[in-house]
């Protein structure tokens, strides 16, 4: 009797040891921390807190913003107020601006704790791996998978209007590269470099656009 | 904190008149994005404010992009209120007006409007929404070159539109009385009309 037990246990602790080794080897690709981190151009930093009162984007500064000469990748970390905010140069990790007062300064001292270079591409869709298959974004007759935002690439939405018309359109960018797809199917990849394209038709590949208007 | 029962009622009238007439076209047939798009800073509460910033140093170009939030303020009767962020082209703006460059609208568009950072809400209170940190408005330079400034007037009321949450109504009769119509060679309106108003109120919840 015991005897046998002890061949379960075993059997069991056995078959547990190889699900986990499987899973860490043949797995979705989920990087470190999906969800996490984010990452934009050459640095990553750790997401905010949601009860921290700070948020952290990917923008791209215009040429006539004073505070990043001649404009460029940044991320931003701020809050609601528009003159309390960090400013990373999304290029070499770089404080460009650090506005944060000191309600918020701890977690901004945090966030900045957790900055780092990027050299290698996470192992995250749509870098690498298969689309997730959770919940889709739809935005009007378009909707399509939002990248976890440690991969680096961004869906923006947006409404173009013209005296041809109106159509909504997705904005996918990565700080170096960015491409719309509207409504009508159209895709403008004229600004997406050669080692982007792979990765972006990825995320335009899983865009789905719902017939009629 | 409730408002009075006959403003709600009253509320309520406006906004059937304005989304229930409205598809006759003899009323405005502007609507809202369902569910909403929602600035942060436009909520009911605390106190309605949201900020812009102006990528431009050429005071006209600056007045007629102004005119886009600025006259959205003035449609609502400062019940959603604008401020002009102190910190020019500030990036920590929730709505930037910019020129096309790194952000872009596609192919034949005059101008446009991308929300780049939003979180998605399921809200029993206030109603499934998005709320949008951050929007720009962008401008085609070469477009702008070649427009009156009452097109330019319009198309920036139009698209600040879109940040109150209202779609692109799909004609360019003037009848329609909405901001949100085509922007072409005519100009019907060069500000949101009340039943623009009525609508993105509604959109935000100003209504309960």
């Amino acid at each position: 009797m015991k005897g046998r037990l002890t061949f379960v246990v075993f059997g069991l602790t056995a078959l547990g040891a190889a699900g986990w080794l499987g899973w860490s080897l043949f797995g979705p690709a989920t990087g470190e921390g999906t969800g996490e981190r984010l990452r934009y151009v050459n640095i990553s930093i750790a997401l905010p807190p949601e009860d921290s009162g700070l948020r952290a984007h990917p923008d791209y500064a215009a040429p006539e913003n004073s505070e990043v000469p001649g404009g460029g990748p940044v991320v931003v970390i701020g809050g609601t107020e528009p003159d309390a905010y960090l400013l990373l140069d999304a290029l070499t990790g770089e404080v460009l601006v650090d506005k944060i007062g000191p309600t918020h300064r701890d977690a901004a001292d945090a966030i900045l704790a957790s900055v780092r270079q990027e050299r290698e591409p996470p192992q995250l869709w749509p870098l690498a791996g298969v689309a997730p298959t959770g919940e889709r974004v739809t935005f009007g007759r378009i909707s399509f998978i939002e990248p976890d935002p440690g991969s680096g690439v961004y869906v923006a939405l947006g409404e173009g209007d013209g005296p041809q018309g109106n159509e909504t359109f997705l904005f996918i960018h990565n700080g170096r590269s960015r491409m719309t797809l509207s409504e009508s199917g159209e895709t403008n990849m004229a600004l997406v470099l050669a080692e982007d394209r792979e990765v972006f038709q990825r995320v335009a590949s899983v865009v789905v656009v719902a017939e009629g208007r | 904190m409730r408002r009075p029962l006959a403003i709600r009622i009253l509320s309520i009238v406006v906004v059937i008149l304005s989304l229930g007439i409205g598809t006759k076209g003899t009323v405005s047939a502007t609507h809202p994005f369902d569910p909403p798009f929602r600035l942060v800073g436009l909520h009911p509460l605390p106190n309605g404010t949201a900020y812009y910033s102006l990528c431009t140093t050429d005071p006209a170009t600056q007045w007629l992009w102004a005119w886009g939030p600025e006259s959205w303020e003035t449609a609502t009767g400062g019940a959603m209120r604008f401020t002009l962020s102190s910190v020019a082209c500030n990036i920590n703006s929730q709505e930037q007006i910019q020129w096309e460059g790194y952000f872009f609208c596609g192919e034949n568009a005059f101008a446009c409007h991308i929300r780049y950072e939003m979180s998605w809400h399921k809200d029993p209170t206030y109603g499934n929404h998005s709320n949008v940190y951050k929007a720009k408005i962008v401008w085609d330079a070469n477009a702008w070159a070649i427009t009156t400034n009452s097109q330019r007037r319009a198309a920036s009321a139009h698209e600040m539109g879109h940040g109150m949450s209202l779609e692109d109504h799909e004609a360019d009769a003037c009848g329609e009385l909405t901001i949100m119509g085509y922007i072409g060679n005519q100009v019907c309106y060069e500000q949101p009309t009340f039943w623009d108003a009525i609508a993105a109120q509604g959109a935000y919840g100003y209504f309960g």
